[in-house]
């Protein structure tokens, strides 16, 4: 028998050899000096091993001499959960359902932000693009779910080229035919007495629709200028708007300066620096403006609702009119049918000869909250619950991660340079993907996403506040009672003038960082354990 | 064993050998002291489940060893190849003498600082099978290796625990001068 490898000579060591291989080798070991001095040198490794593994080189830590307890008593959960649950309905009954409800007068209706958006009339595009957008997510959870399951099999780079390829190839499949046309060109003129028979989807400096487009109007550009009949809605994205024909259904314009003449026969949206709705035009739903000056003299069917700089009425309100600025001015020709509510800067300049159906609700905004108002510190209590069952929420569900973020908070560079990138690179990048047709759902969808991470926060710098002031706890219940305690604290520290808007911003930016640090971590692979890594405390 | 004092009892005999466990399989102390205390917890909810005809320090580091692993795979520590790397595995036959004078110059100390900047697995492997005594097919449950392999992660884990000796006397070496 020649020498025995180290392999085999570790299995003998180990009791690992079957009866006559083991035999074999002890046999061969007598009569071999190497051999012999191998397996010597191997067993006092092992030895070695044991001995430096088992040797006690530090004492157990004061943190955890005490065994851990249970959680806490189930009584102080159900108060918890009973309050937090209380405030969640009264922010929702109070706040938010009221605000559903003038979304939904104003045109904007259904279960979610993406709905909404999606498929009321603002983008829906017909069930062709929604195929589309069924296959779309139907490739890209396949790919992922290929990917999950490969993974483990596979060497990363050639899963990642495999499934990359797949999903290049689906893609680069013939498409269904949209339900619209696409031009991108200098300058267009759709004349008088031409009907275009689809939905048109414009890209040109400067646009001028004078024949009907029968369709909806999306339109990328400096100008757009409407004489004739559009008899879907108008989507615009423009330096300057001018509306002078008919427009059969919605109207969304997020531009510059925005001029009205003619009749709107659904809802109007706007998000413009300027907006004159001139004594001629008409809007027969409701209107809801984001604007920096804006004149209302045509009439309005339904409510308006106006966050303004500054606002003149001078028209029809057919519903309520809520407006919130810091200026207004109510002229004579004035007429709402409804309610006026106001909260501004500065009190309303109001004409005696408008005609208005009840005295208008004024409230004058104060620069700085009302401490003395009972009703502030029921907000901040409110927002407290909310923000604490959002929390139990995210460790119920991801109790692994939470922790993985709150740990990641502990850095504290690394947290707000991520946060401070994050904070703003993410809304730049989901605006520019909006901006593409086929990236809408996916800025949109990353914008949410966003916000979530924003609002979740408050959730992990909280606690990680809370075990910094009570230590770190094990067990769910006392992750609890941190969240709490740090939310706490975090919610008085957002009340001090002045500083509080800064704190809140500094907290956002390290949890929104130490959210960020910790997917990071997820994704990342680490060869080896940090060299050097502690042997003493 | 249902009472508190039981409890308590049951976590001062155990509580020291399994920090220590922690300790050497998880990169910091920090992260070793939340382990045990989770460990504990998730023992105590299992207590039902421990089989009384085994051996109750084996069941509790096997409950240790995957609460360890499970912490380090979340966190996505790159793990060796399996079959790929046995091909690649020298059967060789190292120099005893070489191997004595490493093994004979070394402290309980440097063979730990040295244990820490093993990969997660190899690491793991050790410590269950040196400090643990768990069996081939216990170690193979917990790392989800099959049972044939286990000496062969053992091996390389040995291997590289030499590596990062001779590195770290190297490095002491290069320090005096």
């Amino acid at each position: 028998m020649s020498h025995v490898d180290e392999m085999t000579c570790l299995l003998y060591l180990e009791g690992q050899l079957e009866r006559p291989r083991a035999l074999e080798l002890s046999a061969h070991v007598e009569g071999c000096g190497e051999c012999r001095a191998l397996l010597h040198a191997l067993e006092r490794e092992s030895r070695l091993l044991v001995h430096a593994l088992v040797e006690e080189d530090e004492a157990l830590p004061a943190r955890i001499a005490a065994p851990p307890t249970r959680d806490a008593t189930p009584w102080a959960w159900i108060v918890s959960f009973g309050l937090a649950a209380a405030g969640a309905y009264t922010l929702w009954a109070g706040f938010i359902d009221p605000w559903r409800q003038q979304l939904s007068q104003a045109g904007f209706e259904g279960t979610n932000l993406l709905t909404l958006v999606l498929f009321r009339g603002a983008f829906w595009k017909g069930w062709g693009d929604m195929l589309n957008l069924l296959q779309l997510v139907a490739l890209a959870t396949l790919g992922i779910v290929t990917f999950s399951l490969l993974r483990r099999s596979w060497r990363r780079w050639t899963t990642i080229a495999v499934v990359m390829s797949a999903l290049v190839a689906a893609l680069t499949l013939p498409p269904q035919a949209a339900a619209a046309e696409f031009k991108h060109v200098d300058s267009y003129v759709l004349p008088r007495d031409q009907v275009f028979k689809n939905d048109l989807i414009l890209a040109a400096k400067s646009a001028r629709i004078d024949g009907t487009v029968e369709g909806d109007l999306i339109f990328f550009g400096r100008s757009l200028e409407v004489n004739g009949h559009v008899t879907g809605d108008i989507i615009g994205f423009a330096q300057l708007c001018e509306i002078n024909g008919t427009v059969d259904g919605n109207l969304r314009i997020f531009a510059n300066t925005l001029l009205v003449r003619g009749p709107v026969s659904k809802n109007v949206t706007v998000f413009a620096e300027y907006a004159s709705f001139k004594d001629k035009s008409q809007v027969g739903g409701g209107a809801m403006l984001f604007v920096s000056d804006a004149v209302l003299e045509g009439r309005i069917g339904r409510d308006l609702m106006a966050f303004t700089g500054r606002s003149t009425l001078n028209g029809y309100v057919g519903g309520d009119a809520i407006l919130r600025g810091k200026r207004l001015s109510i002229e004579s020709s004035t007429e709402v049918a409804g309610k006026v509510k106001y909260s501004g800067r500065f009190p309303p300049k109001i004409s005696a000869e408008a005609k208005l159906a009840s005295p208008p609700e004024v409230h004058i905004i104060k620069s700085r909250p009302s401490y003395a108002s009972p009703r502030f510190y029921l907000h901040q209590a409110l927002s407290w619950g909310a923000a604490f069952v959002f929390g139990l929420f995210l460790l119920l569900v991801a109790p692994g991660f939470f922790q993985d973020v709150v740990r990641s908070s502990r850095r504290y560079g690394p947290a707000f340079g991520f946060g401070a990138l994050t904070l703003f690179a993410i809304p730049i990048l989901a605006v520019i993907a909006c901006i593409t047709i086929v990236g809408l759902a996916v800025g949109i969808g990353t914008m949410l996403l966003w916000i979530v991470a924003l609002y979740s926060a408050q959730v992990f710098v909280s606690t990680w506040l809370g075990e910094a002031l009570l230590g770190r706890g094990s067990g769910t219940g006392a992750i609890i009672g941190r969240l709490a305690l740090g939310l706490l604290l975090y919610k008085v520290a957002g009340m001090l003038p002045y500083l509080g808007f800064w704190v809140k911003l500094g907290i956002l930016i390290w949890g929104l960082g130490a959210l960020a640090v910790a997917l990071y971590d997820r994704t990342r692979t680490q060869p080896v354990a940090v060299g050097g890594g502690p042997a003493t405390a | 064993m249902g009472n508190n004092e039981a409890w308590g009892e049951l976590y001062r005999l155990h509580a020291a050998q399994i920090f220590r466990f922690c300790r050497r399989a998880l990169p910091s102390r920090e992260d070793a002291e939340d382990a045990t205390m989770e460990i504990f917890l998730k023992v105590r909810e299992k207590l039902h489940q421990y089989d009384a005809s085994r051996p109750f320090t084996a069941w509790l580091y096997k409950v240790a060893a995957n609460h360890c692993w499970d912490l380090l795979r979340r966190r996505r520590v790159r793990q060796d190849l399996e079959t790929a790397d046995v091909d690649e595995l020298p059967l060789e036959h190292p120099d005893p003498g070489q191997l004595e004078q490493l093994i004979v110059e070394r402290s309980g100390q440097e063979v730990r600082r040295a244990l820490d900047r093993l990969p997660a697995r190899s690491r793991m492997a050790l410590v269950l099978r040196y400090y643990s005594d768990l069996s081939y097919d216990e170690i193979a449950d917990s790392l989800g290796v099959r049972r044939a392999f286990v000496g062969v992660v053992l091996l390389r884990a040995r291997h590289q625990l030499r590596d990062a000796l001779l590195q770290g006397g190297a490095a002491r070496a290069a320090g005096a001068t």
